[in-house]
Parts: structure tokens; C-alpha cells; sequence
């Protein structure tokens, strides 16, 4: 292609360059006004380089937490956060492979009534049903608690409809052998069908993880308590401190660190997540 | 091992189309049967609704002395080979023939004693650990009919196995499987649309078309005694050639092109008909006479072995594969019509005369 042409490549890869500047400068500052003392982020003239205070700053963030912004320790939000996360990817993952199972695979009344529905309820985002979805969650009792935070969220259409479409790309002599193997539809969801959609398992939970890790409107209504605080939550929470500076050094710590787990999931998964978007071999 | 009986079976879809009616079929025990026609004609549904896949909403299917309309193929004793194999992509080659065993209950040491049989039987040990897709296509169907043996089923089902293969693979195949299948002396029933592996792999072959049998009868009796013009032109490659003719009284056939031939069947009733030969039982003469036909010569096609000879009588094509040698100058050629490799068929259902 353009590979041919020595201009070209230089221009490509400036660009790249360029882009991956854009992207990773902010968190340079980010990272480098955590490590100084508070007072020289807001004295403007912030370094490049980082300061010597890293170790006090994290370590103060992570076990005692901010008492003026009334933020628990850090650990406890990345905790929190971490519970949540993985409770919406799993529930969700879990949910959908179940529905789209028995929306493909199962001939039922209304089946395909039951298809559109999911589909419809795509278009009602979270915070389009905010309130009646609040209602309910308090009626249940589940304020103030890790059920109330990931339920109201793990239904998902968008992985329903992705994981209908895996399946009608396995053959359907795949299933037909697996019925002459005398596999039940139990055996053949486990057996069969779960270990065909690894890798768009594993996409979906990279995005899914995402998602869950970075909700804030919900969390921010669902929970007054603070042993319950999100991490999202809990940088906003930082940065609007009633009549005080803002800790910048602390809030661009607590940043750093809130990047960490979803960076660490995406690193870790990268392969089957790259599989899982573009391989169509079944 | 086991006898397979169909009586009156039938399939209709509930939307109304009409797949397979009246299919009445009896497969003895150990016999190789290939259910053969062109797209569509319902062979595949045939053999779906014996393996359990499809319903029976008319008849019974009879497994030895079971009837299965109701068993889920599971329980019915069993196998089959999918046209693309249908191996579980995640599953090593052991366990992708293993996994019915296991299913079933089976104890592990015996698993692993009959895969291995099987694998040896194949000569597919050294694939056990791996996967389909590090396999060639022909090493894969090997793979289907081990998970097949495995399962010591009572019948063997075949849809289409060899289509993905290339030519001589096929052929090596064709084989393969026809001496497996003695071996192991189980009852197979064998789809295809090709009739070449029907016709060197059946004991017994059943064309189908539109949903009804057409004809059941071993290759000699279906290639020899073709009931219909369907089957005369199904069945043989070239096809059987057909010429719109009449009869005018007494045995005397007016063929296209002024030509006439008489013929010992004084049963024929008088009237238009259709006359049938072989392209190999097309004999080419050394000099007109009273008993030749003239044909022109317009393509010849050189096959290394032979030739094969498009030509015309009057206004209707004929193709000859001669079995002596020719003049590849001439453009003429006189053709002498043997009586007994004759066949006639009435002109409107192509029924045999």
C-alpha cells in the first residue's frame, strides 16, 4: 500500500506520534502534579518532571483518604469499584449469553416479540429510566449496597444482540452433531456454545469492565454512605471541596491510581479481545 | 447393526410445502445405501428425519424393530458425518470423538480403548491431540467418521461427506469409506447428488425426485432398467441420450431427420414416444447400410481414453462415446442403434415402455 512510499510513512507515523502525544500529555501532568506538594500546582508554574512527594501523596491518598472532602481511603473506593465493575461485566455477560441462548436457539411463542424488546430497550440508556429505575431499586431495599449498585445495570441489549449474532454464525451442523452426541441444551450451552464465543466473551468483558468501572450518575444517586463511595465518584467528590483549595495533588493521584485496573484488563486480555472483534473463523 | 425400514414416511412443513411423501423403503441389514438426486428432490430431508433431525409428520421409521418417529437422535442409536464435517473447533481430535462417550456415561478406559480404535482403524493416531483446524480436509472427514465408529452406532448416516473434498481425494475416499463400511458390516445410508459415488459405493441406490422415490435398485438394475427418462438421465455421465420419436405400427420407429429403425416390440402401442441410449451403446459402422443413421459430426471432445462425440441426427443433438476408435476427419459418421440397448419411455410421464 502506502508502505512503498517513504513520504508517506513519515507523514503516517507523525501523525501517530502525534495523536499518542495528545493522548498520554495530559496524563503526564496528571502523573507529575501527584507527585509534588499541593501548593505548586496551584502556583502555576507546574514542572514536567516529577517532584519528590510520590510516596507521601499515594500513601496518604490510599490509606486515610481526604477527611475534608469526606473521601474514605482510597483503598476502599478501588475496592468498591473493582465490585461493582466486575459485577456488571460478569451479570451482564452472564444475562445476555443467556437470553441471546434462548432467543436463537429455542423456538418459542413470541420469540422473536421477546428479540425486539431487548432491542428496543436499547434505546433507553440508563439515564433515561433514572428515576423509575431509582424508585424500584429503593423499594427493594438495595440503597446502600453492592445490589443496588450493579442489578439496575446489568441488563444489556447491546450484548444481547452481539452474542445472537456469534451463535447464528456457528453452524448449525455443529449443533445437530452435538444433539446425535446426545448433549442436552445444558451440556451444549457449556460444552459447545460458551467455549465458541470465548473471545467475544472476552471483548464484551474488556468493554463491559469500562463501563462499569467509569458510572458515576448512578453510583452518586444509589449511595449516600461512604463505605460504599466509587472511585469516579470519589474524584469529583475531591475536586468540589465546600470552602477549601482543591487537593489537586491528591485528586490527580487519586486519578492515576483510578486508571490502573482498567488499563491492567485491557493489557491483559488484549489478544483475545482483538480475536474477539475481528475474528469471524468459527 | 440393524435393519432400517421406512413405511409411507413423509414430511410436510408447516407452512404447507410438501418435502417427502410416501417414501416406502427397506434397508437390510450391512447394506450400503445411497439415496441419490438433484437438489431439492428431499434426499437430505430423508436422511435428517432417520437420523432424528427433522420430524416425521407422516409413517414410521422403523430401527431394527423400534419405531423411532418419537426418539431424539440421541437414542437412536445412530451416526452421522455432516457435508463440512462438523467438528467442535475447540475440541482436540480425541475429544471431539470422544465427547458422545462421554455424554452417554461411558467409563474413561473404554473411551480411550475405542478412540483409539477407532483413530488406528483411520489412520489418524498421530492427530488425536489436535486440533480440526490444524487438519487438511481430508484428515477431518477421517475425523467425522471416527466420532462416528466410536459411537458403535446401528446405522451409519452419510449427508454429502465428500463435496468438500477435491477430485482425488473424493475418489480415494469413496473407497475408503465403501471398505470401512464392510468391515465394520454396519447399515449406512449415504447421501449425495453425484452419481458416479452413487453408483460405485451403493448396494443398493434410490433416486429421488420431488419429494416421491423414483426408482430403488442395485446400480446394474438402476443404470440397465432406468424406470423413468428422470432416472435415464440422472443416472450416467454422459447422459442418456433421448430423440423424440414415433411409432408408426408393427415395430417401425420414425426418428428425427427422415430416419427410420425397426425394432422388436410389437407391444409398443402406436404414437409418439421417446427413445433412449446410451452414448457408450452407440456403435459406430464402418458403411452405410440399410440398418446405419447418418450423423454430423459438431464438437469433439478428447478425453485421453476416449472421445466423446456431440453430434446431430437431423435436428436432435446425440452424444456417443464410441468404443472403437474413428476418423476424427469425417464430419459424417454412420451409427448403428443396437436393439437390445434400447430404451422407450412414453412421451408424456417419461415413464419406461
Amino acid at each position: 500500500m502506502a508502505g512503498s512510499n517513504r513520504l508517506l510513512t513519515i507523514l503516517a507515523h507523525a501523525i501517530l506520534i502525534i495523536g499518542v502525544i495528545v493522548v498520554l500529555f495530559p496524563i503526564w501532568v496528571a502523573f507529575v502534579a501527584s507527585t509534588h506538594p499541593g501548593e505548586t500546582f496551584l502556583s502555576g508554574e507546574l514542572s514536567l518532571w516529577p517532584g519528590n512527594q510520590m510516596i507521601e501523596n499515594y500513601s496518604l491518598i490510599l490509606g486515610k483518604g481526604m477527611k475534608i472532602a469526606s473521601a474514605p481511603p482510597l483503598w476502599v473506593m478501588l475496592l468498591n469499584s473493582l465490585i461493582m465493575a466486575m459485577g456488571i461485566a460478569i451479570g451482564k455477560i452472564f444475562i445476555s449469553l443467556l437470553s441471546a441462548f434462548a432467543i436463537v436457539y429455542f423456538n418459542f411463542r413470541f420469540r422473536m416479540t421477546a428479540f425486539w424488546m431487548i432491542f428496543i430497550t436499547l434505546m433507553l440508556p440508563v439515564e433515561v429510566r433514572i428515576l423509575p429505575t431509582y424508585e424500584v431499586t429503593a423499594n427493594l431495599g438495595l440503597l446502600n449496597s453492592y445490589p443496588g449498585l450493579i442489578l439496575p445495570l446489568i441488563a444489556s441489549a447491546t450484548a444481547t444482540f452481539l452474542f445472537r449474532q456469534v451463535f447464528m454464525t456457528i453452524p448449525d451442523e455443529l449443533t445437530e452433531a452435538s444433539r446425535i452426541d446426545g448433549a442436552g441444551p445444558i451440556k451444549f450451552f457449556f460444552d459447545i456454545l460458551m467455549p465458541l464465543s470465548r473471545t467475544n466473551i472476552a471483548a464484551l468483558f474488556v468493554i463491559l469492565f469500562i463501563y462499569g468501572w467509569n458510572q458515576y450518575l448512578w453510583p452518586l444517586l444509589i449511595t449516600t454512605e461512604d463505605r460504599y463511595a466509587t472511585i469516579v465518584m470519589g474524584i469529583k467528590r475531591m475536586v468540589e471541596v465546600a470552602d477549601s483549595i482543591p487537593q489537586w495533588h491528591m485528586v490527580m493521584a487519586t486519578a492515576i491510581l483510578a486508571l490502573i485496573p482498567p488499563l491492567f484488563v485491557v493489557i491483559s486480555m488484549q489478544k483475545l479481545f482483538v480475536r474477539g472483534l475481528t475474528e469471524t473463523e468459527k | 447393526m440393524a435393519t432400517l425400514k421406512l413405511i409411507n414416511a413423509g414430511k410436510t412443513y408447516p407452512n404447507g410445502f410438501e418435502a417427502l411423501s410416501n417414501i416406502n423403503l427397506d434397508v437390510k441389514d450391512g447394506e450400503f445405501t445411497v439415496l441419490v438426486g438433484p437438489s431439492g428432490c428431499g434426499k437430505s430431508t430423508l436422511l435428517r428425519m432417520v437420523a432424528g433431525l427433522e420430524e416425521v409428520t407422516t409413517g414410521d421409521i422403523m430401527i431394527g424393530d423400534r419405531i423411532v418417529n418419537n426418539l431424539d437422535p440421541a437414542s437412536r442409536k445412530i451416526a452421522m458425518v455432516f457435508q463440512n464435517y462438523a467438528l467442535y473447533p475447540h475440541m482436540t481430535v480425541y475429544n471431539n470423538m470422544a465427547y458422545g462417550l462421554k455424554n452417554l456415561g461411558t467409563p474413561k478406559e473404554e473411551i480411550r480403548e475405542r478412540v483409539n480404535y477407532a483413530a488406528k482403524l483411520l489412520g489418524i493416531e498421530e492427530y488425536l491431540p489436535r486440533r480440526p483446524r490444524q487438519l487438511s480436509g481430508g484428515q477431518r472427514q477421517r475425523v467425522a467418521m471416527g466420532r462416528a465408529i466410536v459411537r458403535k452406532p446401528d446405522i451409519f448416516l452419510f449427508d454429502e461427506p465428500l463435496s468438500n473434498l477435491d477430485a482425488k481425494l473424493r475418489s480415494q475416499m469413496r473407497i475408503e469409506i465403501r471398505k470401512l463400511q464392510r468391515e465394520l458390516a454396519v447399515t449406512a445410508m449415504y447421501v449425495t447428488h453425484d452419481q458416479v459415488e452413487a453408483m460405485t459405493m451403493a448396494d443398493t441406490i434410490v433416486v429421488l425426485s420431488d419429494g416421491h422415490i423414483e426408482q430403488i435398485g442395485t446400480p446394474k438394475q438402476i443404470y440397465h432398467h432406468p424406470n423413468s427418462t428422470f432416472v435415464a438421465e440422472f443416472i450416467g455421465s454422459p447422459p442418456m441420450n433421448l430423440l423424440k420419436a414415433t411409432h408408426t405400427g408393427n415395430g417401425t420407429i420414425s426418428l428425427p431427420g427422415d430416419n427410420k429403425i425397426t425394432v422388436d416390440r410389437k407391444d409398443l402401442a402406436d404414437g409418439e414416444l421417446l427413445l433412449g441410449i446410451r452414448p457408450e451403446d452407440i456403435e459406430i459402422a464402418a458403411k452405410k447400410s440399410a440398418k446405419t443413421l447418418g450423423v454430423d459430426i459438431e464438437l469433439v471432445e478428447e478425453l485421453g481414453a476416449g472421445n466423446i462425440l456431440h453430434t446431430k441426427l437431423g435436428t436432435s443433438p446425440i452424444v456417443i462415446s464410441p468404443r472403437t476408435g474413428f476418423d476424427t476427419e469425417k464430419q459424417q459418421l454412420e451409427i448403428k442403434l443396437p436393439d437390445a440397448k434400447l430404451h422407450f419411455f412414453a412421451s408424456g410421464d417419461g415413464k419406461r415402455l
